[in-house]
């Protein structure tokens, strides 16, 4: 969902994803609630997610994006504990683009800019 | 009298032939008897209407005391006897035309005479009624008032009502079950049919206990025991039973609005009085109600297996919570506030000033999933603060178990907000209290001066690390206006909230100068409700919004932050609206948007202030727009500078 929103970097191919670094996960677990996960999913961008998830060392997506996840178990089941139940508690967002290190810490990310970046 | 009527009604037809003149009498008696019929019928009809209007003059109590409902008994009873004499007058109109045609003129003029004396006999009777039914309507309103809807309207002795038993059964006593007809306790003149749910020997003598309820004032055991003595008409003969009650009355007692300004006089003009007598300047006490002023008494049954969310603001209690701001919302504004927002299951609602997360809370008590912000990442964590170290938000998160639905939160400023515009419209609901600036002012990533920075990579200490990567680097911030920040909160709903998702959020206000034109606007956002929460001299208003027509955000994705760029639809004056100033805006935007911004235009709200501000404030804007096209001063908004106003009054 987020991006680098530093001013001037506004490469749409490089802003976003964020990549992620020295991340420490927890796992929270959650009731899966399908009508919620098919409302998201035409938000989600399934590539940035795939390679942020192999960046946190998690390959449960498969490859191509799948069009009807309605009745998908696998895709649901993977969506769910990926977005609902996956906490990323320390660790950096950095952007491509621009190199803008994001930290995390406590699992709050800290999207603030420093004044030359507004 | 009733006599009378019946012998009139035993006139006989006589068999004579019609004399000469027959037909012309016959035509001045039924003209006369037509006319007196009309005469009798007006007066029944004005009874009536008394009778009816005393009714509306009683809708504001829906309350009445047994007096005043014996009274009213009473004057259904009179409206009853004036129907009678109705009936009787028609008696003795047939009692005319019959004579008529009977040819005995010497004896139908007799008779007519008799009629006529009759007449004008029950006409005084009406008259008398009249008066009667007057003084009994102003006994009625000068009575003291209480409830009626918990008479019971069939007392065993039943002779309060008129009651006729509907069903079949010839059974001497009412029995439970039965079908009665009545006249309504409330509104005498209309005749209700009730079964008959219970015997006053059966509710009423069960073993009962009372919960005392006070909205607006809270009660002392003695007080308590006084209002449920004062329900002792009602006839309770069961016994008292606090543990096992057979039954459970509810008695809600409504004294009106907790706060009650007071000494409003001194407060027109802060500023030349703060210095001179400064003291009168506490404007504002909670007066404790006296126990009679009550509004509404409202008592009824707790249903069985009922249960209602109330426990919610104990549960949310802010002195149960383990970790609070000194601005967190309290447990019920909280719960309103989600309510206000139609927060439900599976929905995502976000809070872009989130503090201490209450609001998260209670969304999530709902079952939404939810995130938030703030510019403030110590409070989020709890690194800071008079409740620090005990884990922040997430704290809180634990100990109500809803880690499954708050997603998280994230530090940011809401004027440069991370998201990715293709991932958006998606939140349904936009709840948020903004920092008002009286105990936490707002605040925004800039420096204070409005300088720019020009060392972008400042090195301290010679070091080798730039500022801004120091893991204790905290970049400048300065001061947000609270107008600004609220024209921001709806460009950011107007971007983010999905159609018909909803912007909920606490407006401070300075009650002397708020008008409705102070609340903003947007085009894409209608107003829903203004609800206002009274301080004295400064309230808060729970402003509600909904999306109603998708943004350009929405159509037009993928063309920049969702922050500030947007924030120039917002506006506070309808002059400047932006559909009217932008020429090109896409032509697929103007044609949803036509209606909408007339709509808003002539918003119902504005259309009270309209000629006031309008006409005073039209040439000036017109003269300022041009300079100055963001606000002329003389509609600036009441929570503009809404801290320098508010602190006026106290300093």
């Amino acid at each position: 969902m987020l991006q680098c929103h530093v001013k001037g970097c506004d490469d749409s191919s490089k802003n976003f994803p964020l990549k992620l670094e020295n991340c420490q996960l927890e796992e929270i677990e959650a009731e899966r609630n399908n009508e919620f996960l098919v409302r998201m999913y035409p938000r989600v961008d399934w590539n940035a997610l795939r390679t942020s998830c192999q960046q946190l060392g998690i390959n449960k997506l498969p490859e191509e994006a799948p069009e009807n996840i309605e009745d998908n178990e696998p895709v649901l089941e993977a969506l769910h504990s990926l977005l609902l139940e996956t906490n990323v508690l320390e660790g950096q967002m950095v952007c491509n683009g621009c190199g803008h290190i994001y930290p995390i810490r406590n699992s709050v990310p800290n999207m603030l800019l420093a004044e030359h970046e507004i | 009298m009733f006599q009378k009527a019946r012998t009139t009604n035993e006139v006989t037809v006589a068999k004579e032939t019609l004399p000469f003149n027959v037909r012309e009498k016959q035509k001045q008696n039924s003209e006369y008897s037509r006319k007196v019929a009309t005469e009798i019928e007006n007066l029944v009809y004005a009874l009536t209407s008394i009778v009816s209007h005393s009714k509306i003059q009683d809708k504001d109590n829906d309350w009445i005391s047994q007096e005043s409902f014996l009274i009213q008994s009473k004057t259904v009873l009179l409206v009853k006897s004036a129907e009678n004499l109705l009936r009787l007058v028609s008696d003795l109109k047939r009692a005319y035309l019959v004579s008529d045609t009977a040819h005995m003129l010497e004896i139908t003029e007799k008779r007519n005479r008799r009629i006529d004396e009759l007449i004008s006999a029950s006409k005084n009777t009406l008259l008398e009624l009249q008066k009667e039914l007057e003084t009994a309507i102003t006994d009625l309103k000068t009575q003291v008032t209480c409830g009626d809807s918990m008479l019971p309207t069939i007392k065993s002795s039943g002779d309060l009502l008129i009651v006729k038993k509907l069903s079949s059964r010839e059974k001497s006593s009412l029995e439970i079950g039965d079908l009665v007809i009545s006249y309504s306790p409330k509104d005498p003149s209309r005749i209700v049919i009730k079964r008959v749910l219970g015997m006053d020997t059966s509710v009423l003598s069960l073993k009962h206990k009372f919960l005392i309820e006070g909205i607006g004032r809270s009660f002392a055991l003695n007080e308590q025991i006084d209002l449920i003595e004062k329900l002792d008409f009602l006839g309770f003969t069961g016994q008292i039973s606090l543990s096992k009650p057979d039954v459970t009355l509810i008695l809600f007692v409504d004294y009106g609005p907790l706060f009650i300004p007071i000494d409003t006089t001194t407060d027109a003009n802060p500023t030349e009085n703060q210095k001179s007598k400064p003291s009168n300047n506490k404007t504002t006490k909670t007066l404790k109600p006296s126990l009679d002023s009550y509004r509404n008494l409202i008592i009824g049954r707790l249903v069985p297996n009922a249960s209602t969310s109330r426990y919610l603001v104990n549960k949310y209690n802010l002195k149960t919570r383990k970790y609070l701001g000194n601005t967190s919302m309290e447990a019920e504004m909280s719960l309103v506030t989600a309510n206000m927002a139609k927060v439900l299951p599976g929905h995502l609602v976000y809070d872009p000033f989130v503090g201490t997360g209450s609001f998260l809370l209670v969304a999530s008590e709902y079952g939404a999933y939810t995130f938030g912000s703030d510019i403030d990442g110590r409070q989020i964590r709890g690194t800071a603060g008079f409740r620090r170290n005990v884990g922040g938000i997430d704290a809180n998160i634990d100990s109500y178990k809803l880690g499954h639905l708050i997603l998280g939160n994230f530090v940011s400023d809401i004027t440069k907000l991370p998201f990715r515009p293709s991932a958006f419209p998606c939140i349904n609901a936009i709840i948020t209290d903004p920092p008002y600036g009286v105990r936490a002012g707002a605040k925004k990533l800039g420096r204070k001066s409005g300088n720019v920075a020009t060392k972008s990579l400042q090195l301290v200490d010679g070091g080798e690390t730039p500022n801004h990567l120091r893991a204790d680097y905290y970049p400048p911030t300065c001061e947000y206006e609270m107008s600004d920040v609220i024209l921001d909160l709806l460009s950011l709903a107007n971007n983010l909230l999905t159609t018909g998702g909803r912007l909920v959020f606490w407006l401070p206000t300075v009650t002397n100068d708020y008008q409705d034109s102070d609340i903003p606007k947007h085009p894409n956002l209608k107003l829903i409700a203004n609800s206002e929460q009274n301080f004295g001299s400064w309230s808060r208003r729970l402003i509600t919004m909904e999306k109603i027509i998708p943004s350009e955000f929405d159509i037009q994705v993928n063309t920049g932050s969702i922050g500030t760029p947007f924030s120039e639809t917002a506006s506070y004056s309808e002059l400047n609206d932006p559909l009217t100033l932008q020429p090109d805006v896409p032509s697929q935007i103007n044609d949803l948007s036509i209606p909408i911004s007339n709509i808003s235009l002539n918003d119902v709200l504005h259309q009270q202030n309209e000629t006031e501000s309008l006409s005073g404030n039209y040439v000036n804007n017109l003269v300022s727009d041009a300079a100055s096209p963001a606000k002329s001063p003389t509609s600036e908004p009441a929570h503009k500078n809404f801290r320098i106003k508010y602190f006026n009054k106290f300093e």
